[in-house]
């Protein structure tokens, strides 16, 4: 009881945090649109981390994932006046950095080695103790096996194991219902655990 | 398998399925969650600003889309805008046509035909009045006038009609 008297403070506080991120945003993107160039390196600063790392968790490549970085905040630049403040800030950008990503896949111009090379700062990384390492080399496999499902399958899945995304979040990147966005993940786990379990009843 | 129970994990990450396939299904949804996106360094972080604003000015200078075309596409593009503008103006002057004489009443068609009818020789007779055939007439010396009317001066007869 306790417990879940915690959980539901947690939840409140979240939802409080990024209700006061959301506001923050929509001034900061007020500003920037009145000539405010400060406003926008502020917007960077608060979402270039999150940026790569959705980038990278597409392609698992440290140059591949700098450019979509990159390219997200040039193109978020160049459009923020048709941004019409719908969706969050942050859902806005992450689309961006989607579609980039889908785009990039489509023109092949993906790195082929792509979540196959060993990671430079895990891999020379020594003193790991070794449950990191099989843990490093179960998500290399399971990012392997999430190469195989289709691609919005795979977009839906990846976007809503990322951080703390909500269900709506990931619908708004996606630009789908929610119930959409709940099939897509159940449907890419079901597939997921054939690929990495090719006997197991389902 | 009980898909609710994942839709309802996915909603609130805290609703733990009671199916043990679910909860298979939702132990792996947590291993992707914990997936440790590798930091690429503060050096990376401290250049970044810096890489993005030669980026961005990259982009400032960059031509448009349609100026960066070449002139063979830009040509082409303005043939088919041309044709584009052109053939629904042709389309749209027949319909007018059409439509103009499918809208024409009984009393404007009969008008039409009536304006536009031959004239006999019974309406061609009143145009002339009786002192205008006696001025032919003498011109023509009382001869048979039938034949002779035809070899009669042309300058003659405009003077003729001119007096009268």
């Amino acid at each position: 009881m306790l417990e879940g008297v915690t959980l539901m403070n947690l939840g409140q506080t979240t939802i409080e945090a990024r209700d006061a991120s959301k506001e923050e945003d929509r001034l900061l993107v007020t500003r920037f649109l009145g000539g405010d160039e400060l406003a926008f390196t502020e917007l960077v600063n608060k979402y270039r981390r999150q940026v790569y790392a959705v980038a990278w968790r597409f392609t698992h490549n440290h140059e591949e994932a700098d450019d979509l970085t990159q390219e997200t905040f040039v193109k978020a630049y160049n459009n923020l006046k048709t941004f019409r403040g719908e969706s969050g800030f942050k859902t806005w950008l992450l689309r961006i950095t989607t579609n980039l990503s889908i785009n990039l896949k489509k023109s092949g111009r993906v790195s082929k080695d792509s979540g196959e090379t060993p990671d430079e700062g895990t891999a020379g990384d020594t003193s790991a103790p070794l449950d990191n390492l099989i843990e490093g080399e179960k998500h290399k496999q399971l990012y392997r096996a999430i190469q195989r499902l289709p691609p919005k399958q795979k977009e839906t899945l990846l976007l809503k194991t990322f951080k703390d995304m909500t269900c709506e979040e990931v619908a708004g990147v996606m630009r789908c219902s929610v119930g959409t966005v709940k099939a897509n993940v159940f449907n890419a786990m079901k597939r997921l655990r054939e690929i990495m379990n090719p006997g197991a009843a389902l | 398998m009980n898909k609710e129970e994942i839709y309802d994990y996915l909603d609130d990450p805290t609703k733990e399925p009671t199916d043990a396939e679910a909860r298979e299904m939702t132990a792996l949804l947590r291993s992707l969650e914990t997936e440790v996106v590798p930091d690429p360094g503060q050096e990376y972080w401290n250049n970044f600003n810096a890489g993005l604003q030669t980026r961005l000015e990259a982009s400032r200078q960059r031509k448009p889309w349609f100026l960066r075309l070449p002139v063979w596409m830009g040509a082409l593009a303005t043939a088919v805008l041309v044709i584009a503008f052109l053939v629904p103006m042709g389309n749209r002057s027949q319909q007018v046509e059409t439509l103009s004489l499918a809208s024409l009443s009984d009393a404007d068609l009969l008008l039409i035909s009536e304006t536009y009818a031959p004239l006999d020789d019974e309406d061609m007779s009143l145009d002339l009045a009786d002192s205008d055939l006696d001025l032919l007439l003498e011109a023509v010396d009382g001869d048979d006038w039938d034949e002779d009317l035809f070899e009669v001066d042309p300058n003659l007869l405009q003077s003729i009609w001119k007096e009268g």
